[in-house]
């Protein structure tokens, strides 16, 4: 599963929002952590490795974001759509 | 491109024997559904698509460090435009905060869960907590009710990797967010120091070695 097999099985079907915003709440973009009474916690790649099973070592993805010619390439390509087909679907994004 | 777009054209794949193509679609869809969800939750970035153009790269990539990213940078979306609705995988999060704190919210245990499954798994949501709620609980939380460093029978599974307590950037594409396990030592079993200012973009390694723990 190319490393991506531990989110086959990971998913909750039922989230509680009222704990979620809480967190969000606490949330500090500058330091990327929950600021607690506590002090701060956060969500390291040591929790994702354990929590979702995937793999830390690795390339990080530098691809530069594409323009809309190059996306309808790469759907034709990769995907074996139809050229109609592909402008079609990536005309809204 | 819209999720349910990418499942015909994996059910078009395989009724025409294209495997790659349609192993493609099939991954993509499994990403845009979980670690890279956006708001809409109907759709995926085009983008991802760049994972698996080569299969034989897919493997080779820090999907932990892309899911992070992704995570970091929904949070702080959140945090600036003062919204309530979470972007990312909310699975990840929740999973984090049960994982973490025992008694915020009202989490379940999988009676049917095994260490060789992710550790999500092993809870699961109880009936929805009040906001009020929660936040007096969060309010009155102690260092005792804390499990700081929840792993230790699931070591076997996912050892510890050093490169985890990497100090810097983490990148996905032109995002790029900063990890600082330097502010959050506790979870690694060290006792807390200050830490340097997030502002001074950092080179090298983090001050965490033995004389901390």
């Amino acid at each position: 599963m190319c490393g991506l097999g531990g989110l086959l099985q990971a998913s909750y079907e039922v989230l509680d929002r009222g704990v979620l915003c809480d967190f969000i709440e606490r949330w500090h973009a500058e330091t990327n952590s929950f600021h607690l009474p506590i002090g701060e916690m956060t969500i390291t790649l040591d929790d994702v490795s354990n929590l979702l099973h995937l793999p830390i070592v690795g390339q990080f993805y530098t691809h530069e974001t594409l323009d809309a010619d190059s996306m309808i390439d790469l759907l034709v390509q990769a995907l074996c759509v139809d050229r109609g087909n592909a402008f079609e679907e990536t005309r809204y994004y | 491109m819209h999720l349910s777009w990418l499942r015909d054209v994996y059910e078009d794949a395989c009724s025409r024997k294209q495997w790659t193509v349609a192993a493609r679609a099939y991954l993509l869809h499994l990403v845009g559904c979980t670690i890279f969800i956006d708001k809409s939750a109907t759709s995926v970035s085009v983008f991802y698509l760049g994972y698996f153009v080569d299969l034989r790269l897919t493997e080779g990539y820090s999907w932990a460090g892309a899911a992070l990213t992704h995570m970091y940078e929904q949070l702080g979306d959140c945090s600036y435009a003062n919204t309530k609705q979470l972007a990312g995988y909310a699975t990840l999060l929740q999973g984090w905060i049960y994982e973490h704190f025992s008694s915020i919210g009202m989490r379940r245990m999988q009676p049917l869960y095994f260490e060789d499954q992710p550790r999500c798994r092993m809870y699961d949501a109880g009936k929805g907590t009040l906001i009020v709620v929660v936040r007096s609980q969060l309010d009155t939380l102690t260092p005792a009710s804390i499990w700081f460093c929840p792993y230790d029978e699931h070591r076997e599974e996912r050892p510890f990797e050093y490169i985890s307590l990497f100090s810097g950037y983490l990148r996905l594409g032109n995002w790029t967010q900063l990890h600082m396990p330097e502010r959050v030592l506790h979870q690694y079993g060290y006792t807390q120091i200050i830490p340097r200012n997030p502002s001074v973009l950092r080179h090298g390694d983090p001050d965490i070695d033995e004389k901390n723990r």
